[in-house]
């Protein structure tokens, strides 16, 4: 579905993707890396938003860069980027509308009925008829989403889905995504890689410096995760749990009391690595 | 009617070239005279006030669509223009040339350095014009 080769993008002397190389098959495929990483950036190439400085890019089996093939993707492509804009004096039901207009959908008895497929999976029939700049930031947010999930495509490209989503909306969200072809998402929420993502990639600096399921980036803090009552000044991470003990990462000392990792210590071992 | 022309029109930002046109049209009220530098003024101003018209706030959500932003850009400016126009002949006493000059300057400085710089090149250029005592008779 999505495969790269080297791919790079600079910015001035920034190099936000630095010869990214993956390939990834159907399923939900997570993107997770700090702010900056270049998450953003890798997910505007392959929504054909922006053009890689070098390196190859092929989505759905076709090169974005030949404007014919381009074109195809698209019509086979959702997108939510990071700050989707909408027109305030819209309604959801009027921007879907538009969006499928632009996606070259003219059977306007389809395009009402597709309308409201997506406005009923993401829950906002009951406001489809009021004005954009009336709603809640969730509620936006999921518009968005309506606005990417038209036509039902074959790849969704989410720059951070969940945005703004309550705890209820992002078990939604989930569910949705879970029945959608092929999802690239990036996220900041662990939780929703675990419980969605088939596949992990972890950016740092413009490269990816893992890639494996969610089970592979726990398990690379197998034996190194401990629970004590004081705070470990050798430990490379401790912090104050709920239960009032602290959870250290690093190398435990004799006797320690080694518990389960768990995809937060994963990561968060990862960036540590990266940053010494 | 094209599905895109009801929406589209609904999507732009109208409010600048409202807002410039009722300017105009109190200037028309106030003088007979359009002298040079008014008429240069007036140019920059319905220029700026056509590039900011192509400001879009779902820009973002629709630049992943088979409908390119190019071609959204140009059917707003079919919508805008026509409407500019109307209201330059409707109210200014002076040539089509100036203005469409900064529009095309404003449109594609917009394209290339976004929709606040497209607005600011015809307004920027009638400023300059007029503290430089420029000789631009638009007339």
């Amino acid at each position: 579905m999505i495969e790269t080769t080297a791919l790079t993008k600079a910015f001035g002397r920034t190099r936000a993707v630095d010869e990214v190389t993956l390939s990834t098959g159907r399923g939900v495929i997570g993107l997770l890396g700090p702010n900056g990483a270049g998450k953003t950036t890798l997910l505007r190439m392959a929504a054909t938003v922006l053009a890689p400085d070098a390196g190859e890019l092929r989505l759905l089996g076709l090169d974005p860069s030949r404007a014919g093939e381009r074109v195809e993707i698209r019509r086979r492509l959702g997108y939510l980027p990071q700050s989707p804009g909408l027109y305030p004096g819209f309604t959801p039901y009027d921007m879907v509308d538009y969006v499928a207009v632009l996606k070259e959908h003219t059977d306007r008895a389809w395009r009402r009925q597709e309308a409201r497929r997506v406005l009923e999976a993401v829950e906002l029939t009951d406001v489809m008829h009021k004005k954009i700049r009336s709603l809640s930031g969730g509620m936006r947010q999921r518009v968005a989403l309506a606005c990417a999930m038209v036509g039902d495509p074959d790849l969704l490209v989410l720059d951070e889905p969940a945005n703004g989503l309550d705890p209820d909306q992002r078990l939604r969200l989930r569910s949705l995504l879970s029945t959608s072809s092929t999802v690239l998402m990036s996220t900041h929420n662990i939780s929703e890689v675990s419980a969605l993502c088939q596949r992990v990639y972890v950016m740092f600096d413009g490269r990816i410096r893992f890639t494996g399921t969610p089970a592979d980036l726990a398990g690379l803090a197998v034996g190194r995760v401990w629970e004590d009552d004081r705070q470990d000044p050798d430990a490379i991470r401790s912090w104050l749990t709920s239960t009032g003990t602290y959870r250290h990462l690093g190398h435990p000392p004799s006797g320690a009391q080694v518990v389960d990792p768990t995809l937060d210590d994963g990561y968060l071992l990862l960036a540590r690595k990266e940053h010494t | 009617m094209a599905a895109w022309l009801w929406p589209t029109v609904r999507s732009i930002s109208w409010a600048p070239l409202a807002g410039v046109s009722a300017c105009l049209l109190a200037v028309t009220l106030v003088t007979d005279n359009w002298n040079a530098g008014l008429v240069g003024i007036a140019a920059a101003a319905v220029a700026g006030a056509q590039v900011a018209g192509l400001h879009d706030p779902a820009a973002a959500l629709l630049s992943a669509l088979p409908t390119s932003a190019a071609v959204r850009r140009a059917r707003r400016l079919a919508l805008l223009v026509p409407v500019a126009l109307g209201v330059w002949l409707a109210t200014v006493d002076g040539s089509l040339l100036g203005l469409l000059a900064l529009t095309v300057v404003g449109v594609a400085v917009s394209v290339h350095a976004g929709v606040p710089a497209g607005v600011a090149v015809p307004l920027l250029w009638a400023i300059f014009a007029w503290s430089a005592g420029f000789e631009w008779d638009l007339r």
